[in-house]
């Protein structure tokens, strides 16, 4: 029980001094994984739109996609990404591999399915009679799809939760195309899983508890934001 | 002046036609009242009327510009506003659903204040105008609903079953919102209903639907005496119906002129001046010759036009200048010898109609 308490204690004494290598890595955990789900759900809520809103053939194998897609393993997503920036892959030129945007790139990956996927399902939530009545109050395309989000905002928000949710706690992805280079592409799961090896539980812990501080503020922040909007 | 025209509109659902329509007509400032048993197609007449079910075909005129070609779908259906069974509003504020229409059609902020706050006032939800629409009763919601849809001041109202949603109370002062709001606001309303009240009550004209087809239109009167069908006549049940208009005060009642003739009606005291009488059949005495003492107030000379079997009874239409329905037993049929085109008197009590306001 001793290495748990003192790894408790070490890891508390790291956090309070503010130990330069523990807030990199935070700091670039939340840049890399606040970008991809800013991009996911711009694309995610785009794309979950238009598949719930149009109807075209192959549509159904599309819905099919996105549903897998919020369920893919990151490891198979960052073998995926690896092979298309390997140097002499088909994205080779962009001498991208390893660094934070390759990180980037697969967690955009990641997490757009998994904010479609939810925002298809808020919108063909909707009851079909609130279509029409949005469309009879006399909206153009563009107004009616606006308005539908609006109504369907508590699954954006948890769409946009379930997004960052998915990224900053996913591992082999950034480990894959990262490489997790100290003061580079090292974040917190990566940081975490190689100190474990190593058997620095004490660094280990002190990234541990930021990871799950940080997941637990942002769930709070926007549950704080939905509720608030739910008691209006 | 013709609103709005409706030419062999057809909607079809999975290859199956729903709704096919030779040709409707609705009219500024009229009521037109849509019935038919469930299923009918009243809700699709409603929504093919507004283009919010694409037609397979057929063609739709908005003050006899084609719409579509002459007018786009958008700017068509910002004349017009929906008001369903239920109300469907938007997950915000009542102020914002009442002005969503407004909002949509990109009107100037400080008019969608003033007409928004207007309509809360007429239906009487100004208190409710800051709580979330969702928390609301459904009478309320419903108000919201109206509001909404008055707000915009369309040149056509499609309401589908509005007041059917809510209870007995909350109906009909929905109802005299709605009686208001037709004085002072000119707009053609598309009524579907299955409420018999509803429709002596507001229609000016009818529109029978079965199967997805219009099987009768035109004054309610005309529709409602002389059904075309089982389903209207039941719908109306066996009563004469008639429209007219107070002339005058009469002992314990008023007089009422119906097509030139004047009925003495027992009644409390009336407002408006334009009532309905429903007569019901029994309450109607067939004399073949000039009665030398009746008792009752109202006796007409008129003709025998229609007779069928009902029942044990048979059916007998005489048109006094006004159609009467009246029942007589087998018996006297042949008693009193009756046959179509003979002169008969009929007479009722002046206590046995029914007045509606209108």
């Amino acid at each position: 029980m001793e290495i748990i308490f003192d790894g408790i204690k070490k890891a508390f004494i790291l956090i309070s001094n503010l130990n330069s290598e523990v807030s990199d890595v935070t700091l670039l955990s939340i840049k890399v994984s606040g970008i991809a789900t800013i991009v996911s759900v711009f694309f995610g809520i785009l794309i979950g739109a238009f598949l719930a809103l149009t109807n075209f053939p192959g549509r159904r194998i599309l819905v099919a996609l996105v549903n897998t897609g919020m369920g893919v393993p990151p490891v198979v997503v960052g073998l995926v990404i690896t092979m298309f920036l390997w140097r002499n892959g088909p994205f080779g030129f962009l001498e991208i591999l390893y660094t934070p945007w390759a990180i980037i790139l697969a967690q955009i990956l990641i997490a757009t399915p998994i904010v479609s996927g939810i925002t298809l399902a808020g919108i063909q939530h909707v009851p079909g009679k609130l279509k029409i009545q949005i469309k009879a109050l006399g909206a153009t395309r563009i107004q009616f799809v606006l308005l539908l989000l609006r109504e369907t905002r508590f699954s954006l928000f948890a769409a946009t939760m379930a997004g960052f949710g998915g990224v900053i706690s996913e591992v082999g992805a950034s480990m894959m195309v990262g490489g997790n280079i100290k003061g580079y592409t090292r974040v917190l799961t990566t940081a975490t899983v190689l100190e474990t090896s190593r058997g620095n539980f004490d660094m280990a812990m002190a990234l541990s508890v930021i990871l799950f501080c940080l997941t637990f503020i942002i769930n709070q922040l926007l549950t704080f934001v939905q509720q608030r909007e739910r008691r209006k | 002046m013709v609103l709005l025209k409706a030419e062999n509109l057809k909607i079809e659902i999975r290859g199956k036609t729903i709704l096919d329509v030779k040709n409707l007509e609705v009219n500024d400032n009229e009521v037109l009242c849509v019935i038919g048993p469930n299923g009918a197609g009243k809700t699709s007449l409603l929504m093919a009327l507004s283009l919010l079910i694409k037609p397979v075909k057929g063609r739709l005129f908005y003050k006899g510009k084609e719409v579509g070609k002459e007018l786009d779908i958008i700017s068509f259906r910002r004349r017009m506003s929906l008001v369903l069974q239920e109300p469907l509003l938007l997950d915000t504020t009542v102020f914002e659903n009442v002005a969503s229409g407004l909002k949509i059609r990109g009107l100037k902020k400080k008019e969608i204040k003033e007409r928004t706050e207007k309509y809360l006032d007429f239906f009487k939800i100004k208190e409710l105008k800051e709580r979330n629409a969702h928390t609301l009763s459904s009478g309320e919601a419903q108000r919201v609903s109206l509001a909404r849809a008055y707000a915009t001041e369309p040149d056509i109202l499609l309401l589908d079953e509005p007041f059917s949603s809510v209870d007995t109370h909350t109906k009909e002062s929905l109802i005299q919102d709605f009686l208001r709001l037709r004085e002072i606001v000119s707009t053609g309303v598309i009524f579907a209903t299955h409420d018999r009240e509803e429709v002596l009550r507001l229609a000016d004209r009818l529109c029978v639907l079965k199967e997805g087809h219009i099987v009768d239109v035109g004054k309610v009167e005309e529709v409602m005496n002389d059904p075309k069908d089982e389903w209207v006549a039941s719908f109306f049940g066996l009563e004469t119906i008639l429209y007219g208009n107070i002339v005058g005060k009469a002992d314990g009642g008023y007089l009422v002129r119906v097509s030139g003739k004047n009925i003495e009606v027992a009644t409390k005291e009336i407002v408006s001046k334009n009532v309905l009488l429903c007569i019901r059949p029994e309450n109607v005495t067939i004399f073949t010759s000039e009665p030398s003492h009746v008792s009752s107030r109202n006796l007409f000379l008129g003709k025998v036009v229609e007779i069928y079997p009902v029942g044990y009874h048979y059916k007998v239409r005489i048109d006094c200048g006004f159609p009467l329905w009246a029942f007589v037993t087998k018996n006297s049929l042949v008693n009193l010898d009756l046959n179509r085109g003979k002169k008969v008197y009929a007479s009722f009590k002046a206590t046995s109609i029914r007045v509606i306001e209108r």
